[in-house]
């Protein structure tokens, strides 16, 4: 559908991603993800509004802090995608720690995780 | 002159309605013009009235650098505006970009560029007094006899 | 934004109750707000890009000029972060100066602040009383530095100018004006029923939320979060700077806290100005290479400067985090959530004092 008043802000996200602290930040999740900055940048493009990303630094630190005591939310990075940037739901987060808690590899899971979010 | 054209004269210069658009500014320029309604610079006993509406303003305040959101929407409210109208800008940043018109910078300055200007207020910022001084002394040259004048407002 | 309900209200860009521009997008069922959505970008510069590969000459102007209702901040964070670089030391008048001018900008930032917030629930008597109030303040501002905004006041190793004891007189004055007005302004925004109404037990910022999205400044003191830079300045406890903390976290207990605040400024000037050493303003001293980063208490929230110099001055890496960035994110993603008039949106969304010319830059 094509709204008169709304507009693409692709282009504006994108810039705000470019400053450096947001960089940093996108750097960091996709280092923890696994995947490259160009590709993290579109899933965040996509998937965030633009008051996430310009806040992105400091939403990142709140979630290492939440994650530092748990290693297994720690290696999948649970809290970064759900409070921090919204992109997985509550439900899919916690299905997701009770699999890797039965037994399932971390790395099978974060492809799964990679999968949902795109 | 008719003498309708007198009273139309005379209501319109005691009734300024200012409209206000930050296209990009730091802020400092607007809260000049805020200062002006204050009790002390007291903006309405000259009878301007600060409205922030286009469809009711004749005359509109840009302030700021022109950033690269506002080059398709300022164009739109300068068309919202009704007859007769003009435009101000407040500061050097519409007027030259100011510090920010670097390389590298998401800005597209002057206004002129994109809208009309009529009259301009230098400074970073200028003074209240001198934003009222500068609307009071064109309103009267800008509305006067507007519907006999033979070159019209772009 | 995904369309879940049949009505999404935008407000803005233009918009009779804010100073700046921004988008605030709502999805509405009824009268009631399901969450909205904030929509930046109407006054991106790019500062931090321009900034780059500039000396530091050039970069103390642009660093003001990030935001013109707290310049006096910027400029101390920039050249608190030169100072730290290439360890110049500060004499003692040019530090308590310093602390002056800072405070005469937090108490006219938050001035504005609740002038904002009154007009936005139209209670005008009270928003142009406080505006009134405001031009006090810039009075002792302009009286210190010659300049009403952009003062450029505060230089590498002290400040510009020194003030004499004429001055600090008017600028007591000032504050007696002020200490013995603004005492009935409060009266009226404690005690009026309308504005309790529009104000008590709206936009609940809770601890949690605030934490998800690192809120800081008043924003955050006033949720019960103890978090304030001047805490970590020796100067400030001895002029006797306190936390002030309110537990509610609602639009009154924001606008309340920053009348506190206020009040508390005008203590500490006034200390300051009874106890201001005598000696030098400005030192001279070379910035030399390195990186720091530097964190101050703006008017509203902690202002960080993260610097990198290379040996002939020029900046390498720069990056500011400014607090309105963290107080919009809350804004909008805790604040203005589930509230039940959309008349409440754009007062919920002014009293956690956005700056839009901080967040973008």
């Amino acid at each position: 559908m094509d709204l008169i008043y709304e507009r693409n802000l692709q282009p504006m996200k994108l810039v705000a991603l470019k400053g450096t602290r947001q960089d940093q930040a996108v750097l960091d999740l996709a280092t923890r993800l696994g995947i490259s900055r160009q590709q993290m940048r579109k899933i965040l493009i996509k998937g965030c509004d633009m008051m996430i990303l310009e806040n992105l630094g400091s939403r990142l630190e709140a979630a290492d802090a939440a994650s530092a005591d748990d290693a297994v939310i720690d290696a999948l990075s649970l809290p970064h995608l759900t409070a921090a940037t919204c992109l997985l739901s509550e439900s899919a987060a916690d299905e997701f720690h009770r699999r890797a808690d039965s037994g399932t590899p971390i790395s099978e899971l974060l492809a799964e995780i990679l999968e949902a979010i795109t | 002159m008719t003498l309708l054209q007198i009273l139309k004269n005379i209501v319109r210069k005691h009734s300024i309605h200012v409209c206000y658009v930050n296209t990009g500014s730091c802020n400092g320029c607007d809260i000049e013009i805020l200062a002006c309604l204050s009790p002390r610079y007291d903006i309405e006993q000259y009878g301007i009235y600060v409205h922030n509406n286009p469809r009711e303003a004749d005359i509109i305040l840009v302030t700021g650098t022109m950033s690269a959101q506002w080059i398709d929407k300022l164009p739109d409210i300068w068309d919202k505006v009704p007859e007769p109208k003009a435009v101000i800008v407040i500061g050097n940043c519409p007027i030259s970009g100011c510090a920010f018109d670097r390389p590298g910078a998401l800005i597209d300055p002057p206004v002129s560029k994109h809208i009309p200007v009529s009259a301009v207020v230098p400074g970073c910022p200028p003074r209240p007094t001198e934003i009222i001084s500068t609307i009071l002394n064109s309103a009267d040259i800008l509305f006067e006899n507007y519907e006999t004048k033979t070159e019209r407002k772009p | 934004m995904k369309k879940i309900v049949d009505v999404s209200l935008p407000i803005g860009p233009v918009h009779p109750c804010f100073k700046e521009p921004a988008r605030i997008k709502c999805e509405t069922a009824g009268e009631r707000v399901i969450r909205t959505e904030v929509e930046l970008g109407y006054v991106k510069k790019g500062i931090e890009k321009i900034m780059i590969g500039r000396p530091w000459q050039e970069i103390i102007f642009l660093a003001e000029r990030v935001c013109g209702i707290c310049s006096v901040v910027h400029n101390t964070a920039i050249i608190g972060a030169l100072e730290k670089i290439s360890n110049i030391t500060v004499p003692m008048r040019a530090m308590y100066l310093r602390i002056i001018l800072n405070e005469l900008d937090r108490m006219q930032s938050h001035l504005l602040a609740n002038y904002s917030y009154c007009y936005t629930i139209e209670h005008e008597t009270l928003a142009m009383y406080l505006l009134n109030l405001r031009e006090t303040v810039m009075d002792a501002i302009e009286i210190m530095t010659g300049t009403r905004i952009m003062a450029a006041y505060i230089v590498p190793g002290g400040v510009r100018t020194d003030i004499n004891r004429e001055i600090a007189t008017k600028i007591c004055e000032a504050l007696d004006h002020i200490e013995a007005e603004l005492p009935r302004f409060v009266q009226m925004f404690a005690t009026g029923p309308l504005i309790a109404l529009r104000s008590k037990g709206i936009g609940i910022l809770s601890v949690k939320d605030a934490k998800e999205s690192g809120v800081v400044g008043p924003t955050a003191r006033a949720s019960g979060i103890a978090r304030d830079a001047r805490e970590h300045e020796l100067l400030y406890t001895e002029l006797g700077w306190h936390m002030i903390i309110r537990q509610d976290g609602d639009n009154f207990s924001r606008i309340m806290l920053r009348f506190d605040e206020l009040f508390q400024s005008v203590h500490i000037i006034k200390n300051a100005l009874a106890v201001i050493p005598e000696g030098p303003v400005r030192l001279g001293n070379r910035i030399t290479s390195g990186r720091t980063k530097h964190t101050v208490e703006a008017p509203r929230g902690e202002l960080t400067y993260d610097v990198e110099l290379d040996e002939n001055g020029q900046v390498i890496m720069i990056s500011i985090q400014t607090p309105s960035i963290m107080n919009v994110d809350a804004g909008s993603h805790a604040m203005m959530k589930n509230l039940s008039s959309i008349a409440d949106v754009t007062s919920t969304f002014i009293s956690a004092d956005p700056c839009i010319a901080c967040a973008e830059r």
